[in-house]
């Protein structure tokens, strides 16, 4: 049975899509993929790779474009909407690096899937390519908020105005409020993953810390038992990880980046982690007065926001107030309706991100006139790894037949031909057994070995005592 | 009617409960399956579930109205209703007819009519086979209500009568086998190994497996030789957790003297990824450490000793830290070169 989910199921050859423009109606059983009205391809040559935009020790995310859906005419992104949009982020993770941690990441990936929220990053798409998992997500164009505190400063600018970090905390706290409601906690709350859209949508990211981008070349491969997220914006329980942690560890992160996107910087940014660590758990909570106590520049902070930070910044779990408690504080009074928050949107847009370019330059019109100037998209070579079998595994099999390695040239692995397959060359293979001939492998259908009922009874108990021969060495 | 309601009603006035009349609701979805009267059962269930809970009994009135046939009429057997959406409607459970209407449901809908379904299903009542068939259908044929449905699947399974019927339900191999692990969708891959997983840790899966020990290994081997890398890895993960959990112990005995299964995971020994060849030694240790081989492993084993114990020998190395992974390795060379 052809099932319906064939390589990629081209709207335009089924119909679906109708006049360009508008998303396919849905018929009952075509029904759009999880996230958004549009199907989004789901075979790595159905995509144009433009840019890199992260790098990290697993994995790399790229700018890139579903090809096939070019006649589209491309709506640039409104956070909200979810209008065709052909551009999107790939998020490319060589499984080959995994080892054990492997499970954490298909969790991750599946929790990714089944959310979808405007103020949480949209994931389009999984599929596999060779060793790489492919996680097709929504492209931010301007970046996260770490980037554009990184532009701000560059001009001079200390840090995001007291309006824009109402607005920013505002879509970040609904977009937790949503991910708790759904029972996920996000562990790695920080302006490095509060990502930014060109019409100003705010979408938090990069959720569980599954270290996909996270653990750097230092640490061991496989730490995910150990926490590996950095540990400024870290909640002192988390540390401590005696009684384990709960959402509560995420409002104390939103407090950090709250003071982050004033400052610039986590309050103890430029202390080494085992600092960070003894301050959060000894000392009192950090706030706006860390910083002048560290000598930054005395900048006037509004009480409510010092209140907002205090709030969020309890160090006993307990008494820190919850996502919904916290939506309802008096800075966000004008951002309780739609017609306040676009407001505030437009604001943003005026204030921060006129200053911002794109990342990866996905803005409709820019993006023609760039692939006019010839830029390249990136192109993979073959699959690495599909020819090199290691050396030395050409397995003989009693019947004669044996597995002759296509030995790849100049493939992977050492060049010179292993030792003895020469040697078995030369000799006519001395492991060779000639008499038995060379016919093709026969599948012998398995007869049940046939064993009489008394022989079987003991020999089900000296089996036991093998089973427990294994078991000396034991098994995962 | 009254009679239900009044079970249902709880003995103070809850009025609020005994607003719910779930055969109506039900009478309304049978006549027409659209999405909103499949929702407005679901919050009916939902408001009958809510605390105070229902006392067991009145749990398992709710079940039985979720799991009644409407057709089941004397002499005719309950109603096998085919698993395609077209014939057999009218015979579904409501509970069939949730899952039926998932394809319809708008992105969130879905999730909370899977949550709802878990939770009136909480233990799990027996199930029917029609409602695996259905369910697994869907799953093949609509992505987007693969892992809602996956959820609610594998919670099912926790009763092991479940797991059985399961198993043994005709869209098992041809399905959940043979088509959901080697979709393109990596949602649907990586969800239908979970229900692998859970299915085969389940108690019931041994005397399947010895029963339908050719059919399964049949099916199972497209997934060992796949080319697609995560269903290659997944599925040999499996098989070495099948093969050695104590009550499989028949069928790992008659795995491990077959010379074709050592064929293939020779093969896959020398896969070109380290993860893949990692994970087929996991399968291969067995055969070697098994002290009752057949003359045929044997033979073949003694054929390639030389390259084996050069192949393994300090192989994998990232790997020595888990398990006793360094240990088995050096018996397995051990043993290898005393054949």
């Amino acid at each position: 049975m052809a099932s319906l989910l064939n390589a990629f199921n081209n709207p335009k050859d089924e119909g679906a899509a109708g006049s360009s423009g508008n998303p396919p109606s849905p018929t009952p059983d075509k029904i759009a993929d999880t996230n958004s009205e549009i199907l989004w391809p789901l075979l790595p040559d159905e995509y144009t790779l433009t840019k890199i935009i992260g790098k990290g020790a697993f994995a790399t995310v790229y700018a890139a474009t579903a090809k096939t859906t070019e006649e589209r005419t491309p709506v640039p992104d409104a956070s909200s909407t979810g209008q065709y949009y052909p551009h999107c982020s790939i998020k490319i993770l060589e499984l080959e690096n995994v080892g054990s941690s492997l499970t954490d990441i298909l969790n991750e990936v599946r929790i990714m899937r089944s959310i979808s929220h405007r103020n949480v990053l949209d994931a389009y798409a999984t599929f596999v390519r060779g060793s790489q998992l492919w996680l097709v997500t929504q492209i931010m164009a301007k970046g996260s908020c770490l980037n554009a505190l990184g532009v701000l400063q560059e001009r001079g600018i200390q840090g995001f105005d007291e309006k824009s970090i109402q607005y920013v905390m505002n879509s970040t706290l609904r977009g937790l409020q949503y991910l708790h409601s759904q029972g996920h906690i996000h562990r790695d709350v920080k302006a490095g993953n509060i990502l930014l859209g060109s019409l100003g949508g705010v979408r938090l990211a990069d959720f569980g810390v599954s270290g996909w981008l996270k653990s750097s070349q230092g640490e061991s491969r496989d730490c995910a038992k150990t926490f590996v997220g950095t540990p400024c914006w870290m909640a002192p329980e988390v540390m401590e990880q005696i009684s384990g942690y709960d959402y509560g560890a995420d409002v104390w992160s939103l407090g950090i980046t709250c003071l982050e996107l004033a400052k610039g910087y986590a309050p103890y940014a430029n202390f080494p982690p085992m600092k960070v660590l003894l301050m959060t758990i000894q000392e009192d909570p950090p706030s706006f007065n860390t910083y002048e106590d560290l000598g930054g520049k005395g900048e006037k902070h509004s009480k409510e926001i010092k209140s907002f930070v205090n709030k969020c910044l309890q160090k006993d779990p307990s008494k820190r107030q919850s996502v919904d408690e916290l939506l309802s504080h008096k800075i966000f009074s004008h951002l309780s309706d739609e017609k306040g928050i676009n407001k505030a949107r437009e604001e943003f847009r005026n204030d921060i991100l006129k200053h911002i370019d794109d990342i990866g330059n996905t803005d409709p019109d820019k993006v023609v006139k760039e692939r006019a100037a010839g830029t390249k998209p990136i192109v993979f070579e073959s699959t690495p790894g599909d020819e090199d079998r290691p050396a030395g595994t050409t397995w003989v099999f009693s019947d004669g037949t044996s597995q002759v390695v296509k030995q790849g040239g100049g493939g992977g692995g050492d060049d010179d031909e292993d030792f003895f397959d020469k040697f078995e060359k030369s000799t006519g293979g001395e492991n060779f057994d000639k008499d038995r001939g060379n016919e093709p492998e026969k599948v012998k259908d398995e007869k049940e070995p046939e064993k009489d009922p008394e022989k079987v009874k003991d020999e089900k108990d000296d089996n036991l005592d093998f089973m427990d021969e294994f078991e000396k060495i034991g098994t995962e | 009617m009254a009679g239900i309601l009044k079970a249902l009603g709880r003995k103070s006035s809850d009025d609020v409960k005994a607003k719910v009349s779930l055969p109506a609701l039900i009478a309304s979805l049978r006549a027409d399956p659209s999405p909103s009267n499949l929702e407005k059962l679901c919050e009916g269930v939902d408001v009958l579930l809510s605390p105070p809970s229902p006392s067991p009994s009145e749990l398992e009135t709710l079940q039985n109205l979720l799991l009644e046939r409407p057709t089941a009429a004397a002499g005719s057997p309950a109603g096998e209703p085919g698993p395609s959406k077209g014939d057999g409607e009218e015979e579904r459970s409501p509970l069939e007819m949730c899952v039926g209407g998932m394809p319809q449901l708008e992105f969130e809908k879905k999730k909370s009519t899977c949550a709802t379904l878990l939770n009136v299903l909480s233990p799990p009542p027996p199930l029917p086979t029609s409602f695996y068939t259905l369910l697994t259908t869907i799953q093949n044929s609509n992505a987007p209500s693969c892992l809602p449905l996956g959820n609610l699947l594998r919670h099912t399974l926790s009763h092991p009568p479940n797991a059985s019927t399961y198993l043994e339900s005709p869209t098992f191999l041809t399905v959940s086998i043979m088509e959901l692990p080697l979709s393109p969708n990596f949602d649907v891959l990586s969800d239908a190994f979970s229900t692998l997983k859970v299915s085969f840790t389940s108690p019931t899966s041994s005397p399947y497996l010895e029963t339908n020990y050719t059919p399964f290994f049949t099916s199972f081997t497209h997934l060992l030789t796949s080319s697609n890398y995560v269903t290659r890895r997944f599925s040999l993960q499996l098989l070495s957790s099948v093969l050695l959990s104590r009550s499989n112990f028949n069928v790992m005995m008659r795995y491990i003297s077959s010379l074709p299964s050592l064929k293939q995971i020779m093969n896959l020994l020398r896969d070109p990824h380290p993860n893949i060849q990692y994970e087929s030694f996991h399968v291969f240790k067995v055969f070697v450490v098994n002290p009752r081989k057949t003359k045929e492993v044997e033979e073949v084993l003694r054929l390639n000793k030389v390259k084996l114990v050069k192949f393994l020998e300090g192989r994998w190395k990232d790997r020595e830290g888990e398990g006793n992974f360094k240990g088995e390795r050096e018996l397995v060379r051990k043993t290898l070169e005393e054949l």
